[in-house]
């Protein structure tokens, strides 16, 4: 009732502030700007989020290139390959670790993972380190997801795939990996999700310089750290084209979660 | 599962069983160094002094007091709220009410917000327009904004698992909507509650970003929902950040907050079997 | 006159007849036409309830004997899509009319389900959370209904020093019985039992049919069953629902006696001697 009512009013309120920025801005020159520099001279500020854009985009697709392969990984191995008591002490693992805030992942890549990046190339925060960070952080999900979507296998076809000599891994690339895709892709999905709207692992350990990366050990500033960054000090526009940036970053996370939607439809269809 | 018999097959083992070590090696790695660091900084002084010296040294006692009233405060908000909009979606807009179709949307959308969005929500609605500044009070609104969708869901699944035939029979009795909800569709929805709950708090506690910019930064005990406090997660952030020397205590920080949460999942699933095995309360 | 009639006179004359003096009509719908959708489930049913008797709906199941009763207390308001056209008249007053008082009704008229359903609440509770919500404050009153209520339904010895404990525990006969007691302290003036027996094992059926038996004359009753023995034990009229066209219709009702032995319509006949449904 009332409740209905306060969700309908933060959302509202979101696309209120957002709209001074887009009105006045125009969205034009979020993405062709010189540079962002939002406090800029007088009232002359820029706006180009396309830096961020870029580095929320490689940091995200980065950690799950790395995510997804090892979390589908980490499930074979969990259901086909792993004895029972192993098995279950992984998938509990993966439950804790999936619990672990943020804060405490970008503090352990900020002390551990920056500095043997640094030995490699400094400075250390870095693209790759936000990528590392961010695909431990996500793992958790997919391999959790793609587990249930394994576990879901008909044992029906297992058996069948026994009965015709098929090997382990035969049975677990051919057969139960095609029957769990539209749960695995979920999982993916949502660890996506997760990976576009980090904040403070991606603050931690990425550098946060505006600019658009050329190597991996460039440092990076993403879409969400960037707001983190400058939400304290931002006033009127600045402040409004903050508000822009977040809600690009709503429409991103409520696009992959309604593919996640569509998807888990297909799925027990 | 027929024997690994021939080189592919030994192969995949081989590449599986390497990357699942490595996986459980790295987040192995961490939790070791948590331990490793964090243990020795763990004691009741560390739990019950103030922090000195920027946090390098001393404890995180008003801290810890903070990110308490914090929590209170959100759940405090969220928990009517979000039980009063689980009802309304499970017993009264089940079936395409447009009023019910409006909520759910927005609760989707709402649990797509990433956390940073709402701290900067927060900031602006809470500490300026409500002139609320940097508070307690501040903070665990915005938190209670963060819980409402998991709480919504997971409360509305309790709900939905109450049998027809217990709204039947009650409605055959006479008994109003309410005295239904109250005394029989409330009590069945408890388990779900508490999932929600235990979602709730976890996604609460590992909050960082919106914090600092509506509860703010400051260590000293709160006397006051209006004065400004430090949580646990911020407490971390801060030390890693911004205080050279000041890992140590971080670490013992973080520990502390894991072992918090892994209580409270306990917790939960420990009254979640409780309950499981009664169907009836009084 | 022809043999048959002949006979069926001679029949009618063994009959116990009905009550002479005028019975008084307790409940009565009139053209109720019920429907999920666009679908009549049931299509102009005329039936009239004499008060204190027992009436048995039967027919095979599909035909809207449910959906009869359940317009009766307006529980067809809780489905979804159903509409409900016509008329039903309690002591002469519209409840379809859309000022009826709801929660008064379903005092008046109380409804036991096929599947026992107590509350998940202990023995006492689910007697006194209806009494309570009704607006029986006194604690005393209400512990003198429930036991008068436990005692009419046989349940009082088996359960008095046990009133704390789950209501769930009980076998399938005592629930169903609790059900009834639950009803039975709301002081009704009507009861609708929808196949009480059907989930219950014979000797538990056995006793509730005997309980519901002995609430005639006190309580005006109406029973779906699909039980024929049943109805002809215990009902002092009935009445056959069948699909007709694609819709529910009450197709027969007469005195239970006469319903069996010397039904008017062929449905009746072929229905009656298991020759059909």
């Amino acid at each position: 009732m009332a409740a209905g009512a306060v969700v309908l009013l933060i959302v509202a309120f979101l696309i209120r502030e957002s709209v001074p920025a887009l009105s006045t801005i125009g969205i034009g020159r979020f993405l062709h700007d010189p540079s962002w520099h939002p406090a800029g001279e007088a009232s002359a500020g820029t706006f180009n989020l396309v830096p961020m854009l870029v580095g929320t985009l490689y940091l995200s697709l980065g950690a799950l290139l790395l995510a997804v392969p090892a979390g589908v990984a980490s499930a074979v191995f969990c259901q086909f390959y792993a004895p029972g008591r192993v098995a279950a002490v992984y998938r509990r693992s993966m439950e804790l670790l999936a619990g672990v805030p943020s804060v405490v992942y970008g503090f352990w890549g900020l002390v551990t993972l920056v500095p043997l990046i640094r030995r490699l190339e400094p400075p250390g925060q870095s693209l790759l380190a936000g990528i590392l960070i961010l695909a431990l952080m996500v793992l958790p999900t997919v391999a959790l997801t793609a587990v249930a979507a394994l576990a879901a296998v008909p044992r029906s076809y297992l058996q069948g795939a026994a009965a015709l000599g098929l090997g382990r891994w035969a049975t677990a690339r051919r057969v139960a990996l095609p029957a769990a895709l539209p749960g695995i892709l979920s999982g993916a999905l949502l660890a996506a999700a997760r990976a576009v709207g980090e904040t403070m692992a991606v603050l931690m350990v990425c550098g946060n310089l505006v600019q658009v990366p050329s190597s991996l050990f460039d440092p990076v500033r993403a879409l969400t750290a960037n707001i983190a960054l400058e939400m304290g000090y931002a006033t009127a526009q600045h402040r409004s084209a903050l508000f822009v940036s977040g809600l690009v970053l709503i429409v991103v996370i409520a696009l992959l979660m309604a593919l996640v939607e569509r998807w888990g439809e297909r799925a027990d269809a | 599962m027929p024997e690994v018999r021939r080189g592919p097959d030994r192969l995949a083992a081989l590449a599986l069983w390497g990357i699942a070590l490595g996986v459980m090696g790295t987040l192995g790695w961490i939790l070791v160094d948590l331990l490793r660091f964090g243990l020795g900084g763990v004691s009741w002084s560390f739990l019950t002094e103030a922090p000195r010296d920027a946090g390098r040294a001393g404890g995180i006692g008003p801290i810890l007091v903070s990110t308490v009233w914090i929590l209170a405060v959100s759940l405090v908000v969220a928990v009517p709220l979000g039980v009063g909009c689980a009802a309304y979606l499970a017993e009264w807009a089940p079936t395409g009410a447009p009023l019910g179709r409006a909520v759910r949307r927005s609760l989707d959308l709402l649990a797509a917000v990433p956390s940073i969005v709402f701290g900067l929500f927060g900031m602006v609605f809470f500490s300026q327009i409500l002139g609320l500044g940097f508070s307690i009070l501040a903070g665990g609104l915005t938190l209670a904004c963060m819980v409402l969708p998991i709480l919504i869901r997971a409360t509305e699944a309790g709900f939905r698992s109450a049998p027809q035939e217990l709204r039947r029979g009650a409605a055959a009795l006479g008994l109003s909507r309410g005295a239904a909800l109250r005394h029989l569709l409330l009590p069945a929805a408890v388990p779900g509650l508490v999932v929600g709950l235990v979602l709730g708090i976890g996604r609460a506690l590992a909050e960082t970003a919106a914090l600092i910019f509506t509860s703010g930064y400051v260590t000293r005990m709160p006397s006051s929902l209006l004065d400004s406090g430090r949580a646990l997660s911020v407490h971390i952030y801060d030390l890693a950040m911004n205080v050279p020397g000041g890992e140590g205590n971080a670490y013992a920080t973080a520990l502390v907050l894991i072992v918090l949460l892994m209580a409270i999942n306990g917790t939960a699933s420990w009254a979640a079997e409780a309950w499981l095995g009664k169907g009836w309360t009084r | 006159m022809s043999p048959t009639g002949s006979m069926a006179v001679m029949e009618m004359k063994r009959v116990t007849p009905v009550a002479s003096p005028p019975t008084k009509v307790r409940l009565e719908a009139r053209g109720l036409t019920v429907r999920y959708g666009r679908r009549p489930a049931l299509d102009g049913v005329n039936l009239a309830v004499a008060a204190g008797e027992i009436t048995a709906l039967v027919g095979p199941s599909g035909c809207g004997k449910s959906t009869f009763l359940q317009s009766l207390n307006r529980l067809t308001d809780l489905i979804p899509g159903c509409r409900v056209e016509g008329s039903v008249r309690l002591d002469g007053e519209e409840i379809l009319a859309p000022g009826c008082d709801l929660l008064a009704l379903r005092r008046r008229v109380g409804m036991i389900f096929q599947r026992p359903n107590p509350f998940p609440l202990s023995i006492r509770r689910n007697l006194e959370l209806p009494l309570k919500e009704h607006g029986i404050r006194d604690p005393a009153e209400r512990r003198a209904i429930l036991e008068g209520a436990l005692r009419d339904v046989g349940l009082w010895r088996e359960v008095h020093d046990r009133l704390e404990t789950p209501a769930t525990g009980l076998s399938g006969g005592q629930q169903q019985r609790l059900c009834i007691a639950r009803a039975l302290a709301l002081e009704p003036e009507v009861i609708l039992f929808d196949e009480p027996c059907s989930a219950l094992d014979p000797l538990a059926s056995g006793v509730v049919e005997d309980l519901i038996h002995s609430l005639k004359g006190r309580f005006t009753v109406v029973i779906v069953t699909h039980n024929l023995a049943q109805a002809r034990r215990i009902a002092d009229t009935t009445a056959l629902f069948w699909v007709v066209d694609g819709a529910g219709r009450l197709v027969e009702r007469a005195p239970t006696e006469r319903f069996f032995r010397a039904p008017q319509e062929a449905l009746t006949q072929e229905y009656v001697t298991g020759m059909r449904g």
